[in-house]
C-alpha cells in the first residue's frame, strides 16, 4: 500500500511541520509536538484506513511509535533509538518512525500505559529487557482492570534483538584467581564474598550471583549482595576494594578488563566472547552450568493479529541481519542474538518462572 | 611533564580547527540555554544531542557534548538569580543570595560574579584534571560506604548555614526532605516503599519536581498574593556591571569553592549539588559576619557557583581515567562515547589521543567560550527584570510546566509539582526556608544507601562507622558543624556578648 499523502488531509505546511523526514540526527527536541501529532493524526487516519489495513500481508499505515520505557540514556532508550535509526535507514519500515520515553518503575509505567490505553494497537512497539521480567516477577506491574500481576502472556512479545552478558568479576589482585575458588570461599563463609551490583536486591545483578552460586549447588539466599546505584558506584566500590567481587554486565567492564584491572571468573555466556574477552573463561567451562542472558528486545501491545505480530517479526528479523544494526549494537557492547516467535515466548515463560521462584527463595515474593 | 604540554598542544590542534571550534559554540549555546531553562538539565540536553552526534567524528562529537554541559552549569544561575527558580539541582543554593542581590538592584553582579568563578573554577579544575588525575582518583576510590554515609551526613550539617531565623525550622525542612527521598523502590530490600501501588513513584521523587514545586510555584503564589495586597516592591534592575570590590570579596569564596568543587565532583556517586552546598556552608561559617548571608551576599553567589562547575570537571576524571560514570551525566556521556566507537577506560588516553586531548583542550576553550559568551547576556537576562510582573510570573510558571512534564511526560510529576508548590507556599510564608527540603531530598536517598551498604559489610555492626579514619573524621566534622551555631552562642554568652 502506497504511503498515504498526508499533504492531502492537512495541507503541506502541517506535513512538514509534524513530520519531519526521519533522518539520522532526529533528536528527541520535538518529542512534544510529535506527541501532539501522533494524537491528532489518529482520529481521522484510524477510522480511514482500518477498511485498507484488511489486505493478505499487514504492514503499517501510519507513523509507528517506539516506546523507550525508560529516560533518555539508559539501555532500553538506546535499544529503541538503534531500532528507528535502522529500521529508517534501511527503509525497513514504509512509515516514520518515532521514539518516545516513558520512564518510571523499571517498566511498569509504560506497561500499565500500554494495558489501559493501547490494546491491538499494532503501531506501537516497546523496547524491554529481563528488567522488565524483573518488574513482572516482583509484582510491580498489574492489570488496570482485575489488579492481577501480569506476565508475559499479558502482552505480545516480538523479538530479542541482541544481547549482553552477566559476569562475576574481582580486582586484579584479588585472591581468587578462577571461579572454584570463589565459590569455595562462599562454601566456607557466604559472608567473606560481598558482591557488588548496580541494582537493587532481588533485581538483576542480585540474581546473576544467585544464579551462579545455585548451579553450583550451594544455598543462593546467603549471598552478601552490596547494592549501588548503578554499575559505575558498583565498579568503583569493587576497585576500591570495599567489596570482594561485582557481577556486572559485559558492556560495563570492557575498558576495565583491557587495561586489566579487574579479572573475569567467568563470563555467563554459553560460549566464550571474543575481543578482550577471549581468554574469559565460561561459567560451563568451570562446571557451573549456567548462564545469564541479557537479551535486548521488543513487546508490542496486546491484541494484535497474527499477521501484525508476523509482520514486526520478520521486520525485526531483516534488521538484525543488515551491517548497519551489527555495527550499532557492536558500539554498544551487545552481541547477536535472535528468538521470536513461539521460541521466544517460550524463552521468556521460563525466565519468568526462574525469576519467580528465585525470588520467593529469597524471601522477596511471597 | 613536558610529555603533559606536549600532549595538551596537541589537544589544542585538534580543538582549534574551524569545525571543532563551532561545535564547542553550538555546544555552549545550547548549553546555557538548557542550563537557563529550569526542569531540562545536562541529562536530557546531552540525551537531546546525542543522536545528532552519529556518524560525527568522534572528538568534534565529545567537544559539541562537554561544551554542552559546562554551558548548563553556566545557565544553571540565571533563573536562581534572577527569578528564584533553580535552574538545575546544584544551583538551588544560589537562590539564597542571588536572588537577594536581585531584589536589591545587583541582579548584574550576581550573574557577572556567577560566570566569572564558574570559568575561573571551570579552568582551574582542568589544570586539577589534568595534572592530578590520577593520584587524586586512587584517593577518590578509597570511599567506600562508610565514607560516603560520613560526607552525607556533613553535606546535611550544611543545614545550620541554611537556616533563617530558625533552626529548628530549618530542620524540620530538611526531614521533610528526608521523608521524601523515602519514598519509591528500596535498593537494599527490593521493597515499594510509600508508593500506594502508584506505579510512576516505584522511582521516586525527583528532585527536580520537588525543587520546581518549592521554589518556582510557591514564588508565584507569593508574588501573586504580594501583587494584590501591595506589598511587593518590583525588582531594581539595577547596576550591571560588577564593582572590584565585589570582585575582591569573592576571591577566596571562588578558590575555596573550586576546591570543595573538584574534589566531591571525582567522588562517584557525590556531585555538583553536594559540592555547592557544602561551598556555601564553609563561606559563611569563615565569614567574619555570617549573619550576610542570606541577605545578598556576593560571596554567596561566588562560592556555590565555583563549586558546580568544578564539580562538573571532578566528574571528568572517574570517566577519563577508569571508565566508570560518576553521575547520570557521565554514565550518559559514556553511553555516548561508546556509540562512537570509543571504549572509555584507562586505555583511552593511548588508544585515542585525539578524543582524549582534544577534550581536555575543549574544556578550556569551551570555558573561555562561555565565559565571553554570558558576560554581554548578563546585560539582557537582567531586563527580564523589566518585564512587567503581570507576564513575568505567568512565564515563569509555563517554563516550569513545560520543564517538569516536557521531560518526562508524567502527569504524575505535574501534580506532584503543584502539591509541592502549595506546600512550599505555605512554608514559605510561616518562614521555613525551603532550601534544606531540597537538600534532604538529594542527600537523603544516598546517605540512606550507604549507611545500609555499610552495615551489610559490617554484617550488621555500626563500629565500621568510626573504624575508618576518612569515615571517624567526617562524623566529628558533621556534629561539630550541627553544634556550632550554639557552641558559639554559649561562648558569646560566656564572653557578655550578646548572642547572634
Amino acid at each position: 500500500m502506497a504511503p498515504i499523502d498526508l499533504t492531502a488531509t492537512f495541507g503541506r505546511s502541517y506535513y512538514r511541520n509534524r513530520w519531519p523526514k526521519p533522518r539520522a540526527g532526529m533528536g528527541k527536541g520535538r518529542t512534544m509536538n510529535r506527541r501532539l501529532g501522533v494524537s491528532l493524526l489518529m482520529i481521522p487516519l484510524g477510522v480511514g484506513l482500518l477498511a485498507g489495513a484488511a489486505g493478505a500481508a499487514w504492514q503499517p499505515d501510519k507513523p509507528v511509535e517506539i516506546i523507550a520505557p525508560s529516560g533518555p540514556g539508559g539501555g532500553w532508550d538506546r535499544t529503541a533509538r538503534g531500532a528507528q535509526k535502522i529500521l529508517t535507514e534501511e527503509k525497513l519500515v514504509p512509515q516514520p518512525i518515532v521514539v518516545n520515553n516513558v520512564a518510571g518503575g523499571s517498566g511498569a509505567v509504560a506497561l500499565g500505559q500500554v494495558l489501559a490505553k493501547r490494546k491491538g494497537d499494532a503501531h506501537l512497539l516497546l523496547a524491554m529487557s529481563p528488567a522488565l521480567t524483573f518488574t513482572l516477577a516482583l509484582g510491580r506491574a498489574k492489570d488496570p482492570a482485575s489488579g492481577k500481576n501480569l506476565t508475559f502472556r499479558d502482552i505480545t512479545p516480538i523479538a530479542a534483538v541482541a544481547t549482553d552478558y552477566g559476569a562475576i568479576v574481582v580486582r586484579k589482585d584479588s585472591p581468587y584467581k578462577n571461579l572454584k575458588e570463589l565459590l569455595e570461599a562462599y562454601k566456607g563463609n557466604p559472608g567473606a564474598v560481598s558482591v557488588a551490583g548496580g541494582s537493587a536486591v532481588g533485581s538483576q545483578d542480585h540474581v546473576k550471583f544467585a544464579k551462579v552460586v545455585k548451579a553450583a549447588g550451594l544455598d543462593g539466599t546467603k549471598v552478601k549482595y552490596v547494592p549501588f546505584q548503578g554499575g559505575g558506584e558498583a565498579l568503583a566500590s569493587l576497585l576500591g576494594g570495599h567489596t570482594a567481587a561485582a557481577s556486572p554486565d559485559i558492556s560495563e567492564i570492557a575498558g576495565q578488563v583491557e587495561a586489566g584491572q579487574i579479572r573475569v571468573l567467568a563470563v555467563l555466556s554459553d560460549q566464550r566472547l571474543g575481543g578482550v574477552f577471549k581468554d574469559a573463561p565460561t561459567a560451563k567451562e568451570q562446571g557451573v552450568n549456567t548462564n545469564y542472558i541479557l537479551w535486548r528486545g521488543f513487546y508490542a501491545a496486546p491484541g494484535l493479529t497474527k499477521e501484525q505480530a508476523d509482520y514486526w517479526r520478520g521486520t525485526l528479523g531483516k534488521m538484525v541481519k543488515t551491517p548497519t544494526w551489527k555495527k550499532l549494537a557492536t558500539d554498544s557492547g551487545w552481541f547477536e542474538l535472535f528468538m521470536a516467535g513461539e521460541e521466544f515466548n517460550k524463552f521468556l515463560d521460563e525466565d519468568l518462572a526462574f525469576a519467580t521462584g528465585l525470588l520467593k527463595e529469597l524471601g522477596l515474593v511471597k | 611533564m613536558t610529555e603533559v604540554f606536549s600532549s595538551l598542544a596537541y589537544g589544542f590542534s585538534v580543538a582549534l580547527t574551524p569545525t571543532n571550534l563551532m561545535w564547542a559554540t553550538v555546544g555552549s549555546i545550547i548549553g546555557t540555554l538548557i542550563g537557563v531553562l529550569p526542569g531540562i538539565g545536562p541529562v536530557s540536553g546531552i540525551a537531546i544531542l546525542i543522536p545528532v552526534t552519529y556518524g560525527m567524528n568522534p572528538a568534534s562529537a565529545m567537544i559539541l557534548l562537554t561544551a554542552m554541559y559546562y554551558g548548563t552549569m553556566y545557565g544553571g544561575s540565571t533563573t536562581s538569580i534572577l527569578v528564584n527558580v533553580p535552574g538545575e539541582a546544584s544551583s538551588v543554593v544560589t537562590t539564597l543570595d542571588g536572588y537577594q542581590m536581585a531584589r536589591q538592584g545587583r541582579a548584574g553582579p550576581a550573574l557577572a560574579i556567577a560566570a566569572i568563578g564558574s570559568f575561573l573554577a571551570g579552568t582551574f579544575s582542568i589544570v586539577g584534571l589534568m595534572l592530578f588525575a590520577v593520584p587524586i582518583i586512587s584517593l577518590a576510590l578509597r570511599f567506600g560506604p562508610a565514607e560516603y554515609f560520613g560526607l552525607m551526613l556533613l553535606g546535611l550539617s550544611s543545614v545550620t548555614s541554611l537556616a533563617g531565623k530558625s533552626l529548628v525550622k530549618a530542620l524540620l525542612s530538611m526531614i521533610l526532605g528526608l521523608v521524601v527521598s523515602t519514598i519509591g523502590v528500596d535498593l537494599s530490600t527490593g521493597i515499594a516503599r510509600y508508593t500506594f501501588g502508584i506505579p510512576q513513584l516505584l522511582d521516586g521523587v525527583g528532585f527536580l519536581v520537588v525543587a520546581i514545586g518549592l521554589f518556582a510555584i510557591s514564588e508565584v503564589l507569593l508574588a501573586v498574593e504580594e501583587i494584590a495586597t501591595a506589598k511587593r516592591e518590583a525588582i531594581p534592575v539595577g547596576r550591571v556591571w560588577l564593582a572590584w570590590k565585589d570582585f575582591a570579596a569573592s576571591w577566596w569564596a571562588m578558590i575555596r569553592g573550586t576546591v570543595i568543587g573538584f574534589y566531591i565532583g571525582v567522588l562517584p556517586a557525590a556531585g555538583a549539588t553536594i559540592a555547592s552546598f557544602m561551598a556555601y556552608d564553609v563561606e559563611k561559617r569563615l565569614a567574619k559576619d555570617p549573619s550576610r548571608f542570606g541577605k545578598g551576599d556576593i560571596r554567596g553567589v561566588a562560592a556555590p557557583e565555583s563549586a558546580n562547575n568544578a564539580a562538573a570537571v571532578g566528574n571528568m576524571v572517574p570517566l577519563l581515567t577508569l571508565g566508570l560514570p560518576g553521575s547520570s551525566t557521565t554514565a550518559i556521556m559514556l553511553g555516548a562515547l561508546m556509540m562512537l566507537g570509543i571504549q572509555p577506560g584507562p586505555l583511552m588516553y593511548q588508544k585515542n589521543p585525539d578524543v582524549f586531548w582534544g577534550l581536555i583542550a575543549s574544556m578550556y576553550l569551551g570555558n573561555a567560550m562561555l565565559l565571553i559568551l554570558n558576560l554581554p547576556l548578563v546585560g539582557l537576562w537582567v531586563k527580564i527584570l523589566a518585564i512587567p510582573e503581570r507576564i513575568l510570573y505567568p512565564l515563569i510558571l509555563g517554563v516550569s510546566v513545560i520543564g517538569v512534564y516536557g521531560v518526562s511526560g508524567s502527569l504524575t510529576d505535574l501534580l506532584l509539582a503543584c502539591g509541592f508548590g502549595l506546600l512550599g507556599y505555605y512554608m514559605r510564608s510561616h518562614d521555613y526556608p525551603v532550601a534544606p527540603a531540597v537538600l534532604g531530598v538529594v542527600l537523603g536517598g544516598l546517605m540512606e544507601q550507604s549507611l545500609r551498604q555499610a552495615l551489610v559489610l559490617s554484617d550488621g555492626s555500626f563500629w565500621i562507622l568510626v573504624q575508618r579514619p576518612i569515615s571517624l573524621v567526617l562524623l566529628i566534622l558533621s556534629a561539630v558543624s550541627l553544634a556550632s551555631p550554639y557552641l558559639i552562642a554559649a561562648f558569646r554568652k560566656f564572653q557578655g556578648e550578646p548572642a547572634f
